[in-house]
Protein backbone atom coordinates (compact mmCIF):
# COMPACT_ATOMS: atom_id res chain seq x y z
CA UNK A 1 0.00 0.00 0.00
CA UNK A 2 2.97 2.39 1.24
CA UNK A 3 4.47 1.78 -2.33
CA UNK A 4 1.73 2.07 -4.14
CA UNK A 5 1.22 5.91 -2.29
CA UNK A 6 4.83 6.15 -3.24
CA UNK A 7 4.76 5.07 -6.67
CA UNK A 8 1.35 7.68 -7.08
CA UNK A 9 3.28 10.65 -5.42
CA UNK A 10 6.61 10.23 -6.41
CA UNK A 11 6.46 12.09 -10.16
CA UNK A 12 4.85 14.91 -8.44
CA UNK A 13 7.63 14.81 -5.54
CA UNK A 14 10.38 14.95 -8.82
CA UNK A 15 8.13 17.48 -10.60
CA UNK A 16 8.36 19.87 -7.76
CA UNK A 17 12.05 19.35 -7.25
CA UNK A 18 13.19 19.52 -10.98
CA UNK A 19 14.95 22.77 -12.20
CA UNK A 20 14.44 24.16 -15.32
CA UNK A 21 16.72 27.05 -17.17
CA UNK A 22 15.47 30.21 -16.95
CA UNK A 23 14.54 31.97 -20.15
CA UNK A 24 15.25 35.49 -19.19
CA UNK A 25 18.24 35.36 -17.58
CA UNK A 26 18.77 39.07 -17.68
CA UNK A 27 15.76 39.80 -15.93
CA UNK A 28 16.92 37.42 -13.71
CA UNK A 29 20.34 39.27 -12.93
CA UNK A 30 18.59 42.50 -12.38
CA UNK A 31 16.24 41.30 -10.13
CA UNK A 32 19.12 39.49 -7.93
CA UNK A 33 21.15 42.54 -8.51
CA UNK A 34 18.51 44.91 -7.09
CA UNK A 35 17.93 42.13 -4.23
CA UNK A 36 21.44 42.87 -3.00
CA UNK A 37 21.25 46.81 -3.30
CA UNK A 38 18.48 46.98 -1.52
CA UNK A 39 19.44 44.59 1.36
CA UNK A 40 21.77 46.36 4.04
CA UNK A 41 20.98 43.76 6.90
CA UNK A 42 20.60 39.99 7.74
CA UNK A 43 19.14 38.52 10.54
CA UNK A 44 18.66 34.79 10.41
CA UNK A 45 19.12 31.45 11.98
CA UNK A 46 20.50 28.64 10.02
CA UNK A 47 20.68 25.05 9.65
CA UNK A 48 23.92 23.25 8.10
CA UNK A 49 23.90 19.69 6.63
CA UNK A 50 27.30 18.29 5.62
CA UNK A 51 26.51 14.93 3.64
CA UNK A 52 30.13 12.61 3.44
CA UNK A 53 30.40 9.98 1.35
CA UNK A 54 31.56 7.65 3.87
CA UNK A 55 28.93 8.66 6.85
CA UNK A 56 25.44 7.20 5.77
CA UNK A 57 23.99 10.00 7.98
CA UNK A 58 24.31 13.52 7.60
CA UNK A 59 26.13 16.00 10.10
CA UNK A 60 23.47 18.98 11.20
CA UNK A 61 25.16 22.35 12.87
CA UNK A 62 22.56 24.86 13.57
CA UNK A 63 23.62 28.53 14.26
CA UNK A 64 22.84 32.11 13.85
CA UNK A 65 24.12 34.41 11.22
CA UNK A 66 23.84 38.42 10.96
CA UNK A 67 24.88 40.36 8.17
CA UNK A 68 25.53 44.17 7.90
CA UNK A 69 26.81 46.16 4.79
CA UNK A 70 29.47 46.84 4.02
CA UNK A 71 31.30 43.47 4.82
CA UNK A 72 30.00 42.68 8.36
CA UNK A 73 29.39 39.29 8.96
CA UNK A 74 29.02 37.13 11.89
CA UNK A 75 28.77 33.09 11.41
CA UNK A 76 28.30 31.65 14.61
CA UNK A 77 27.63 28.24 15.48
CA UNK A 78 25.77 26.97 18.36
CA UNK A 79 25.51 22.82 17.66
CA UNK A 80 27.50 20.24 17.79
CA UNK A 81 30.38 22.98 19.27
CA UNK A 82 30.76 26.28 19.78
CA UNK A 83 32.42 28.24 16.73
CA UNK A 84 31.78 32.27 15.72
CA UNK A 85 33.78 33.99 12.80
CA UNK A 86 33.49 37.54 12.76
CA UNK A 87 34.31 39.24 9.48
CA UNK A 88 34.79 43.13 10.06
CA UNK A 89 36.29 44.62 7.06
CA UNK A 90 39.50 43.69 6.77
CA UNK A 91 39.95 41.76 9.80
CA UNK A 92 38.53 38.10 10.81
CA UNK A 93 37.82 36.95 14.28
CA UNK A 94 37.65 33.25 14.87
CA UNK A 95 36.55 31.93 18.34
CA UNK A 96 36.58 28.66 19.27
CA UNK A 97 36.32 26.78 22.82
CA UNK A 98 39.81 27.48 23.24
CA UNK A 99 40.95 30.54 21.06
CA UNK A 100 40.19 33.66 19.82
CA UNK A 101 42.14 34.22 16.49
CA UNK A 102 42.41 37.25 14.70
CA UNK A 103 43.82 37.72 10.58
CA UNK A 104 44.35 40.47 8.25
CA UNK A 105 42.64 39.51 5.34
CA UNK A 106 45.25 41.34 3.28
CA UNK A 107 47.49 39.43 4.34
CA UNK A 108 46.30 35.99 4.20
CA UNK A 109 45.52 34.35 0.70
CA UNK A 110 42.89 32.14 1.80
CA UNK A 111 41.16 34.43 4.15
CA UNK A 112 40.38 37.00 1.65
CA UNK A 113 39.16 34.25 -0.88
CA UNK A 114 36.92 32.61 2.03
CA UNK A 115 36.02 36.29 3.10
CA UNK A 116 35.07 36.90 -0.66
CA UNK A 117 32.77 33.38 -1.02
CA UNK A 118 30.89 34.04 2.53
CA UNK A 119 30.12 37.91 1.99
CA UNK A 120 28.68 37.16 -1.54
CA UNK A 121 27.33 34.07 -1.02
CA UNK A 122 24.96 35.74 1.92
CA UNK A 123 24.22 39.14 -0.45
CA UNK A 124 23.74 37.00 -3.31
CA UNK A 125 26.41 38.37 -5.36
CA UNK A 126 28.90 35.72 -6.45
CA UNK A 127 27.23 35.07 -9.60
CA UNK A 128 29.26 38.62 -10.53
CA UNK A 129 32.21 36.91 -9.58
CA UNK A 130 34.72 36.39 -12.22
CA UNK A 131 35.85 32.91 -10.43
CA UNK A 132 32.51 31.28 -11.79
CA UNK A 133 30.34 30.65 -14.64
CA UNK A 134 26.81 31.04 -13.51
CA UNK A 135 24.04 29.05 -14.87
CA UNK A 136 20.32 30.08 -14.18
CA UNK A 137 17.29 27.33 -13.13
CA UNK A 138 13.97 27.44 -11.80
CA UNK A 139 11.19 25.79 -10.29
CA UNK A 140 8.24 26.19 -8.31
CA UNK A 141 9.55 27.51 -5.20
CA UNK A 142 13.09 28.84 -6.12
CA UNK A 143 15.64 30.53 -8.90
CA UNK A 144 18.62 28.35 -8.71
CA UNK A 145 22.33 29.88 -9.44
CA UNK A 146 24.34 27.17 -10.63
CA UNK A 147 28.39 28.54 -10.60
CA UNK A 148 30.76 26.53 -11.28
CA UNK A 149 34.52 27.45 -10.61
CA UNK A 150 36.67 29.04 -12.98
CA UNK A 151 40.07 29.55 -11.16
CA UNK A 152 42.20 26.81 -10.09
CA UNK A 153 42.23 27.75 -6.77
CA UNK A 154 38.02 27.50 -6.78
CA UNK A 155 38.06 24.41 -9.08
CA UNK A 156 40.48 22.68 -5.94
CA UNK A 157 38.07 23.14 -3.65
CA UNK A 158 34.27 23.16 -5.33
CA UNK A 159 33.13 21.65 -7.95
CA UNK A 160 30.01 23.66 -8.16
CA UNK A 161 28.41 26.34 -5.25
CA UNK A 162 24.44 26.78 -5.80
CA UNK A 163 22.34 29.42 -4.70
CA UNK A 164 18.93 29.40 -3.81
CA UNK A 165 16.53 32.55 -4.12
CA UNK A 166 12.83 32.33 -3.36
CA UNK A 167 10.77 33.62 -6.18
CA UNK A 168 10.36 37.01 -5.05
CA UNK A 169 14.15 37.19 -4.29
CA UNK A 170 14.09 38.68 -1.27
CA UNK A 171 17.02 36.96 -0.34
CA UNK A 172 19.16 34.09 -0.14
CA UNK A 173 17.61 30.76 1.09
CA UNK A 174 19.90 28.46 0.30
CA UNK A 175 23.63 27.68 -0.36
CA UNK A 176 24.82 24.38 -1.44
CA UNK A 177 28.46 23.96 -1.61
CA UNK A 178 29.78 20.72 -3.73
CA UNK A 179 32.83 19.63 -3.31
CA UNK A 180 34.82 17.76 -5.97
CA UNK A 181 34.52 14.21 -3.98
CA UNK A 182 31.01 14.89 -4.19
CA UNK A 183 30.66 15.67 -0.78
CA UNK A 184 28.22 18.47 0.07
CA UNK A 185 26.85 20.69 2.65
CA UNK A 186 23.39 23.02 2.60
CA UNK A 187 23.06 25.83 4.55
CA UNK A 188 19.45 26.99 5.11
CA UNK A 189 18.60 30.41 6.12
CA UNK A 190 15.16 30.30 8.79
CA UNK A 191 13.81 32.71 10.54
CA UNK A 192 15.10 35.38 8.67
CA UNK A 193 14.93 39.52 9.69
CA UNK A 194 15.63 41.50 6.64
CA UNK A 195 16.82 45.12 6.57
CA UNK A 196 16.33 45.09 10.51
CA UNK A 197 18.63 47.04 12.71
CA UNK A 198 22.07 45.65 13.59
CA UNK A 199 24.34 46.90 16.21
CA UNK A 200 27.57 47.11 15.19
CA UNK A 201 28.98 45.58 18.56
CA UNK A 202 27.47 41.90 16.98
CA UNK A 203 30.74 42.36 14.98
CA UNK A 204 33.43 42.92 17.67
CA UNK A 205 35.29 40.23 19.31
CA UNK A 206 37.23 41.46 22.38
CA UNK B 1 76.21 34.50 37.44
CA UNK B 2 76.04 33.66 33.94
CA UNK B 3 77.50 30.60 34.56
CA UNK B 4 75.55 29.82 37.37
CA UNK B 5 72.47 30.16 34.40
CA UNK B 6 75.05 28.15 32.10
CA UNK B 7 74.91 25.53 34.49
CA UNK B 8 71.54 25.73 35.44
CA UNK B 9 70.23 25.28 31.78
CA UNK B 10 72.57 22.72 30.54
CA UNK B 11 71.35 20.06 33.77
CA UNK B 12 67.48 21.19 33.34
CA UNK B 13 68.07 20.07 29.15
CA UNK B 14 69.77 17.05 30.74
CA UNK B 15 67.43 16.29 32.81
CA UNK B 16 64.56 17.05 30.07
CA UNK B 17 66.49 14.84 27.59
CA UNK B 18 66.89 12.06 30.21
CA UNK B 19 62.98 12.32 30.95
CA UNK B 20 61.72 12.32 27.48
CA UNK B 21 63.86 8.98 26.63
CA UNK B 22 62.99 5.24 26.34
CA UNK B 23 64.74 4.28 29.59
CA UNK B 24 62.29 4.93 31.86
CA UNK B 25 60.16 2.04 30.52
CA UNK B 26 62.78 -0.40 31.58
CA UNK B 27 61.57 -3.07 33.86
CA UNK B 28 63.10 -6.21 35.22
CA UNK B 29 59.56 -8.19 35.77
CA UNK B 30 58.31 -8.42 32.44
CA UNK B 31 56.40 -11.23 30.18
CA UNK B 32 56.93 -11.56 26.65
CA UNK B 33 54.13 -11.37 24.99
CA UNK B 34 52.40 -11.21 21.18
CA UNK B 35 50.41 -8.02 21.16
CA UNK B 36 47.28 -7.84 19.76
CA UNK B 37 44.56 -5.94 19.64
CA UNK B 38 42.52 -8.16 22.46
CA UNK B 39 44.70 -7.38 25.09
CA UNK B 40 44.12 -3.02 24.72
CA UNK B 41 40.28 -1.74 24.88
CA UNK B 42 40.09 -0.33 21.41
CA UNK B 43 39.52 3.33 20.29
CA UNK B 44 37.58 2.37 17.50
CA UNK B 45 34.97 0.31 17.31
CA UNK B 46 34.24 -1.26 13.87
CA UNK B 47 30.12 -1.54 14.41
CA UNK B 48 30.44 2.04 15.28
CA UNK B 49 30.97 5.82 13.58
CA UNK B 50 33.91 8.23 15.96
CA UNK B 51 33.11 11.63 16.14
CA UNK B 52 35.12 14.08 18.07
CA UNK B 53 35.30 17.67 18.43
CA UNK B 54 39.06 18.26 17.37
CA UNK B 55 41.71 20.78 17.23
CA UNK B 56 44.56 20.83 15.66
CA UNK B 57 47.61 23.06 16.25
CA UNK B 58 51.02 22.86 14.06
CA UNK B 59 53.28 25.98 13.83
CA UNK B 60 50.97 28.58 13.84
CA UNK B 61 48.17 27.82 12.45
CA UNK B 62 45.24 26.52 14.45
CA UNK B 63 42.42 24.53 12.96
CA UNK B 64 39.15 23.22 14.28
CA UNK B 65 36.23 21.28 13.02
CA UNK B 66 35.29 17.26 13.04
CA UNK B 67 36.84 14.25 13.27
CA UNK B 68 34.72 10.83 11.94
CA UNK B 69 36.10 7.34 12.16
CA UNK B 70 34.13 5.01 10.31
CA UNK B 71 34.47 1.37 9.09
CA UNK B 72 33.50 1.28 5.48
CA UNK B 73 33.85 -2.76 5.01
CA UNK B 74 34.91 -5.31 6.42
CA UNK B 75 39.02 -4.13 5.92
CA UNK B 76 38.44 -0.27 4.79
CA UNK B 77 38.20 2.53 7.58
CA UNK B 78 38.18 5.87 6.87
CA UNK B 79 39.89 9.27 8.81
CA UNK B 80 37.81 12.44 8.11
CA UNK B 81 38.53 15.91 9.28
CA UNK B 82 35.73 18.73 8.24
CA UNK B 83 35.57 21.81 9.21
CA UNK B 84 33.22 23.59 11.02
CA UNK B 85 32.18 25.69 7.75
CA UNK B 86 31.43 22.06 6.51
CA UNK B 87 35.01 21.64 3.90
CA UNK B 88 36.22 18.75 4.03
CA UNK B 89 40.10 18.94 5.18
CA UNK B 90 41.49 14.96 4.78
CA UNK B 91 40.32 11.87 4.27
CA UNK B 92 42.45 8.92 4.96
CA UNK B 93 41.63 5.88 4.07
CA UNK B 94 42.95 2.82 5.88
CA UNK B 95 43.18 -1.26 5.48
CA UNK B 96 45.29 -3.53 7.47
CA UNK B 97 48.51 -2.81 5.74
CA UNK B 98 48.43 0.63 4.56
CA UNK B 99 46.81 4.65 4.92
CA UNK B 100 46.10 5.94 1.21
CA UNK B 101 45.35 9.83 1.34
CA UNK B 102 41.76 9.76 -0.39
CA UNK B 103 41.24 13.50 -0.15
CA UNK B 104 43.08 16.61 1.19
CA UNK B 105 42.07 20.25 0.78
CA UNK B 106 44.73 21.41 -1.61
CA UNK B 107 46.42 24.04 0.61
CA UNK B 108 47.26 21.13 3.26
CA UNK B 109 48.44 18.98 0.84
CA UNK B 110 52.33 19.04 1.69
CA UNK B 111 53.68 15.65 1.83
CA UNK B 112 55.23 16.02 5.74
CA UNK B 113 52.02 17.57 7.09
CA UNK B 114 50.14 14.58 5.28
CA UNK B 115 52.43 12.38 6.81
CA UNK B 116 52.42 13.52 10.22
CA UNK B 117 48.65 13.25 10.16
CA UNK B 118 48.13 9.65 8.76
CA UNK B 119 51.07 9.31 11.40
CA UNK B 120 49.54 10.59 14.40
CA UNK B 121 45.54 9.67 13.83
CA UNK B 122 46.39 5.93 13.38
CA UNK B 123 48.15 6.38 16.56
CA UNK B 124 45.33 7.76 18.33
CA UNK B 125 42.98 5.72 17.48
CA UNK B 126 45.18 2.33 17.23
CA UNK B 127 44.66 1.76 14.07
CA UNK B 128 47.99 0.87 12.68
CA UNK B 129 49.37 -3.05 13.02
CA UNK B 130 49.32 -4.30 16.79
CA UNK B 131 50.51 -7.38 16.00
CA UNK B 132 54.18 -7.60 17.25
CA UNK B 133 55.96 -8.87 20.00
CA UNK B 134 56.52 -7.48 22.83
CA UNK B 135 56.71 -7.40 26.45
CA UNK B 136 54.14 -6.93 29.53
CA UNK B 137 55.05 -5.42 32.87
CA UNK B 138 52.57 -4.78 36.05
CA UNK B 139 53.44 -2.13 38.73
CA UNK B 140 51.01 -1.01 40.86
CA UNK B 141 47.80 -1.88 39.19
CA UNK B 142 49.29 -0.29 36.34
CA UNK B 143 49.78 -2.61 33.32
CA UNK B 144 51.99 -1.02 29.89
CA UNK B 145 52.96 -2.90 26.65
CA UNK B 146 56.15 -2.36 25.13
CA UNK B 147 56.48 -3.04 21.36
CA UNK B 148 58.95 -2.61 18.72
CA UNK B 149 59.75 -2.90 14.89
CA UNK B 150 63.17 -2.08 13.41
CA UNK B 151 62.77 1.90 13.84
CA UNK B 152 59.63 3.11 16.08
CA UNK B 153 59.21 1.95 19.30
CA UNK B 154 55.25 2.05 21.13
CA UNK B 155 54.79 2.32 24.94
CA UNK B 156 51.20 1.80 25.63
CA UNK B 157 50.16 1.96 29.64
CA UNK B 158 46.58 2.18 32.02
CA UNK B 159 44.96 0.20 34.58
CA UNK B 160 43.05 -2.99 33.92
CA UNK B 161 39.73 -3.17 33.15
CA UNK B 162 37.32 -5.61 34.01
CA UNK B 163 37.48 -8.58 31.11
CA UNK B 164 41.21 -8.13 31.99
CA UNK B 165 42.25 -5.39 28.90
CA UNK B 166 44.17 -2.49 28.88
CA UNK B 167 42.25 0.88 29.74
CA UNK B 168 44.67 3.35 27.90
CA UNK B 169 45.64 6.18 29.49
CA UNK B 170 48.99 7.03 28.29
CA UNK B 171 50.76 5.86 24.72
CA UNK B 172 54.21 7.04 24.26
CA UNK B 173 56.16 6.60 20.60
CA UNK B 174 59.92 6.56 20.20
CA UNK B 175 62.42 6.93 17.50
CA UNK B 176 65.69 6.09 18.04
CA UNK B 177 65.44 5.69 21.61
CA UNK B 178 64.05 9.86 21.68
CA UNK B 179 60.35 9.91 22.56
CA UNK B 180 58.44 11.38 19.08
CA UNK B 181 54.63 11.47 20.59
CA UNK B 182 52.70 11.41 23.87
CA UNK B 183 49.04 10.24 23.41
CA UNK B 184 47.03 10.79 27.11
CA UNK B 185 43.28 9.26 27.14
CA UNK B 186 40.57 9.48 29.12
CA UNK B 187 38.39 6.67 29.21
CA UNK B 188 35.19 7.14 30.45
CA UNK B 189 33.42 3.84 31.87
CA UNK B 190 29.99 5.02 31.45
CA UNK B 191 30.10 5.29 27.86
CA UNK B 192 32.83 2.91 27.43
CA UNK B 193 34.81 4.85 25.14
CA UNK B 194 37.43 7.40 25.12
CA UNK B 195 35.82 10.40 26.07
CA UNK B 196 39.40 12.96 25.62
CA UNK B 197 42.03 12.51 23.62
CA UNK B 198 45.52 14.68 23.16
CA UNK B 199 48.42 14.43 21.34
CA UNK B 200 51.48 15.89 21.21
CA UNK B 201 54.53 15.15 18.85
CA UNK B 202 57.89 16.28 19.81
CA UNK B 203 60.61 17.28 17.41
CA UNK B 204 61.17 19.97 14.56
CA UNK B 205 57.80 20.63 13.45
CA UNK B 206 55.30 20.08 16.76
CA UNK B 207 51.80 19.19 16.72
CA UNK B 208 49.18 19.29 19.01
CA UNK B 209 45.62 17.66 18.57
CA UNK B 210 43.26 17.40 21.18
CA UNK B 211 40.09 15.05 20.45
CA UNK B 212 36.83 15.54 22.73
CA UNK B 213 34.03 12.66 21.91
CA UNK B 214 30.83 14.15 20.66
CA UNK B 215 28.07 11.77 22.35
CA UNK B 216 25.05 10.65 20.49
Amino acid sequence: MYKLLFLLIFPFISFSQTFRLVKDTLVLKLKVENMSKTLNSIDADFVQEKNLSVLSEKIISKGHLMFKKENLLRWEYFTPSKYLIVINKEKVFIKDEKKTSKYDMNSNKVFKEINDIMISCVQGTIFKSSKFKTSYFENEKYYKLEMTPKTKNMKDSFKKINLYFDKNITSVSKIEMIETSEDFTLIEFLNKKLNAPISENSFIIK
Amino acid sequence: MRLFLKIALLLSSILCISGCRISKYNHRNCDKISLTKDLITPVFNPNSTLRYNTTIDVLKNHLTGLIIVKQTDSITKHIVFVTELGMKMFDFELNDHEIKTAYVFEPLNKPKLIEALKRNFSNMFLLNELDKNGIECSRNGIKFFFVANHTMKWAYSGPVSDNNNLDLRLQETFHNHKRTSRINYIYNVKTQSYSHITCKQYGLIKFYFELTEIQK
